[in-house]
Parts: structure tokens; sequence; C-alpha cells
């Protein structure tokens, strides 16, 4: 494919991918301006994304992280599914390899407008290694998380979502996912590394899968 | 002697251990025009996808042109279709959409001219600059059969093309169905319609309930 036709791509993409998440885009991103706004005189950034670190017979909620990870999921919802089972037919001269990979590209672009609003809002930052890595991450996340939309019903990837956070701050070694949080993050690059390459595995195997879909859902 | 274009071999398919698609057997040869009857449910667009290979069969083969579907390809390569339910952009014009899906789906540049000329083939040459969220539903038929006929593919899908047309509407078609056939074109065509279908058939799949009930030759 040649890159003028791959722009052409994105673009038409863009498009039907903004007719779905315009609504849901503008109120996480009132939401995530309001918690950044509070958090800037409040605690900065390092309040923001600190997290939690459970103590023994106690449980507390970091409500702020809880939003701040939980959201881009919820504006990407069932889009992605959408994006891919009824306007990829009509284009299916496209490899949908490409196809699904001009997605993510969007749902990148995407993400980086929250992680500039994470990392400029609340002021100082001197975490650049730990913000580096959390957009990486919760990019990949979010693709695992679009990738599964595709094989179960959205009700379902909601609740594996919600699981998985929750079980991120109820355990304090809970593997990979406890580096998304500031009060437990290693900057070791080996183990930032290790992690990464897990994720993009995953997200690798989940593409491989992208060949078993089945192109039967119905437009909303 | 007339060559084999399409087969389905003891086709099935279950969705969620629901039986949709029940052992459809059927052969399609070049340069006709088949029929494909039945109420809704009965199966006949799920038979057109899992031609088309957006449906993966539970089990049985789909062969379009000798390769078989989700085995040796994952799509129909030489077919085109119209499905109402896969869309175009609504804030482009029909000129805009056609030149887009040719670009992206052939790598190739396209002319105005010739698109308009796709246009004009299936009537809508006077809404050339009307974006599509203004067209009836009529006209969205209209531009479906013209997405279809882009590739200049030999097999073609209509799904429910008469939905939405007029009685004017429904002679165009039967014009356009006729005039493909004698471009050489095979055709395989759904409907309601039982009239219209005997009109531009020369052979009926009469569907229910997720088979084939009945056939008949023309």
């Amino acid at each position: 494919m040649k890159l003028q036709h791959y722009y052409l791509l994105l673009k038409r993409n863009r498009i039907l991918y903004w007719e779905q998440i315009r609504l849901k885009f503008v109120i996480v991103t009132l939401v995530y301006v309001m918690l950044l706004l509070q958090g800037r005189y409040q605690q900065q950034f390092y309040g923001i994304f600190y997290g939690v670190v459970q103590a023994p017979n106690d449980f507390v909620m970091p409500v702020q992280w809880f939003l701040m990870m939980l959201l881009p999921s919820i504006v990407v919802g069932d889009s992605f599914n959408q994006l891919v089972k009824i306007e990829y037919p009509l284009l299916n001269g496209v490899g949908l390899g490409m196809y699904v990979f001009s997605i993510f590209q969007i749902i990148a672009e995407m993400l980086f407008m929250f992680w500039l609003l994470w990392i400029l809002i609340p002021g100082s930052n001197h975490y650049y290694w730990f913000s580096l890595i959390l957009f990486l991450n919760v990019n990949l996340g979010t693709f695992i998380f679009s990738l599964i939309s595709l094989f179960l019903p959205p009700a379902i990837v909601y609740f594996i979502a919600i699981l998985l956070t929750m079980m991120t701050i109820a355990d304090n070694n809970l593997p990979i996912l406890s580096q998304f949080m500031l009060s437990r993050f290693d900057s070791n690059l080996m183990v930032n590394l290790i992690n990464t390459v897990i994720l993009i595995l995953i997200v690798i195997i989940l593409f491989s899968c992208i060949r078993l879909i089945e192109f039967t859902q119905i437009r909303k | 002697m007339t060559q084999l274009v399409v087969e389905l071999r003891n086709v099935n398919k279950k969705f969620r251990g629901k039986h949709v698609l029940h052992n459809i057997n059927l052969k399609v040869y070049e340069n006709k025009v088949y029929g494909f009857s039945g109420p809704n449910g009965a199966g006949k667009t799920l038979t057109f996808k899992t031609i088309l290979g957006f449906i993966k069969p539970s089990n049985g083969e789909v062969i379009v042109e000798g390769k078989r579907i989700r085995k040796d390809t994952m799509f129909a390569e030489n077919i085109g279709f119209s499905m109402q339910e896969y869309g175009v952009l609504g804030d482009k014009t029909a000129t805009e959409n056609l030149i887009l899906l040719n670009m992206l789906n052939n790598n190739a540049e396209t002319s105005d001219m010739s698109m308009q000329q796709l246009l004009s083939y299936v009537g809508l040459d006077h809404h050339n600059n009307d974006k599509i969220k203004n067209y009836s539903l009529g006209m969205k038929q209209r531009l479906s059969i013209a997405v279809a006929l882009l590739n200049d593919n030999d097999i073609l899908i209509f799904d429910e093309p008469t939905n939405a047309l007029d009685d004017s509407g429904q002679e165009f078609l039967v014009a356009l169905v006729n005039d493909l056939k004698l471009k050489g074109k095979t055709i395989l065509i759904s409907s309601h319609d039982k009239t219209f279908l005997n009109q531009v058939s020369d052979h009926i799949f009469k569907f229910n309930e997720g088979t084939i009930v009945g056939e008949q030759v023309l």
C-alpha cells in the first residue's frame, strides 16, 4: 500500500472513529481536566499517579488513579469493534492487518492527547521515565482491550477491564500492572523492557487471531 | 461449457449453539442470474456473507473460482457486493466515496469522470454533489449497487436490492440486472419480491430456516 493511500485510510477511519467517540471523548476530557486541576493544587503529578500501596488488612481506593487508567478504555468502548466489523468489509481490498494498524494509530493519537493533559496540567513533573513508560503501557493495554472486544460482548470486556484495574489496586505486587502506579513503579530498565515485551507479545497473539473474526456486527 | 464459479459444500453455521445455516449445497455457474428467496432470517444474507468470507462456516467448504474461502484466501477476491449494513461516509458525496473506495481497494487513481459514469449507470447522476446523509433510502440503495460495480468484478451479490425502491426503481433494477448479464456477469440476488426474482433469475434457491428447501430453474 502506498503511503498516500495509507494516509487516506487514516483520514477515512479518523472520521468514522470520531463520529463514534466524540461525545465520550468530550465528557472524559472534561473529567480529566477537573481531576488534574484539582490534583495540581493538592498533590501535582506525583499524587495523581501515585496510586496506592495497600497495608495489611486494609483497603484504600485510589479514585483518581482508577479513573485515569480506566477512562481511555471507556472512550474506546465498542468503537474498535464497530470500525472493524462494519466499516471494514467494503474495504476488504486493504489488508485486514493494515486496516487494524491504522485504527491503532488513531487510538494512539487520542491517548497522546490524554497523555499531554496528564503531564501538562498537574504542573511540575520530574517523573519523565515513568510518564513515558505509562504512555506506552496504556497504549498497549488499550490495544489489548480493543482486540479482545472483537471476540467478546462489550459488557464482558468492560468487566475484565474493571476487574484488572481493581486487582491492580488490591495486590501490591501484581506483575506488569503494578508498573502503571507511580508508588510501585520500578524504574529498572530491564524490568520495564520485560513488561513491555510481554504486553507487546499479548498484542501480537491477539492480532494474529483477527483472521478468525466474523463480520456480523449490527450498526449502532 | 459454462464454468462453475461458486460452490458451497455441506455448509453449516452455528452461532452460540443455534444452527443458522444447515447443510447448504449449491452451485453457481458463470453468466447466470441466481435468485435467493425466502422470509427474513431464512439464511440468504448469511449465505452471501459466507460466500464473501465475512463468516467462517462451522463446517463445510465454500469455493469461489477454485479458491477455498477462509482457507486459501480469507475473502472472496472477485466478487462485488451490495449490502446496506456496510456503509459509506455520510458527510461525503457519492463521487468522493467511490473514488476513496477505489483508491483504497485497488491502489488506483480514478477520474471523477469514470465515477460519474458509474453513478449515471445506476441513475444517480443528478445527485453528484449531494452528501450521502441527505440521500433517500432508495438513493442509498442505488449507491450501494454502484459500490458493488466499482471494481468491475465478474461475480456480483445484491442483497435485498429491491428494498426501498419504488416502481421506477424496480424497473431500473430489472434493466440493470439484464444488462449486467449481457456483459457476462454472474449475479446472486436476494429479494422478498417473487415477481422481481422471476423476472430476472435463471435459477431460484428457496430458503427457509437456514436451509435450501427448494430450487426452481426458469
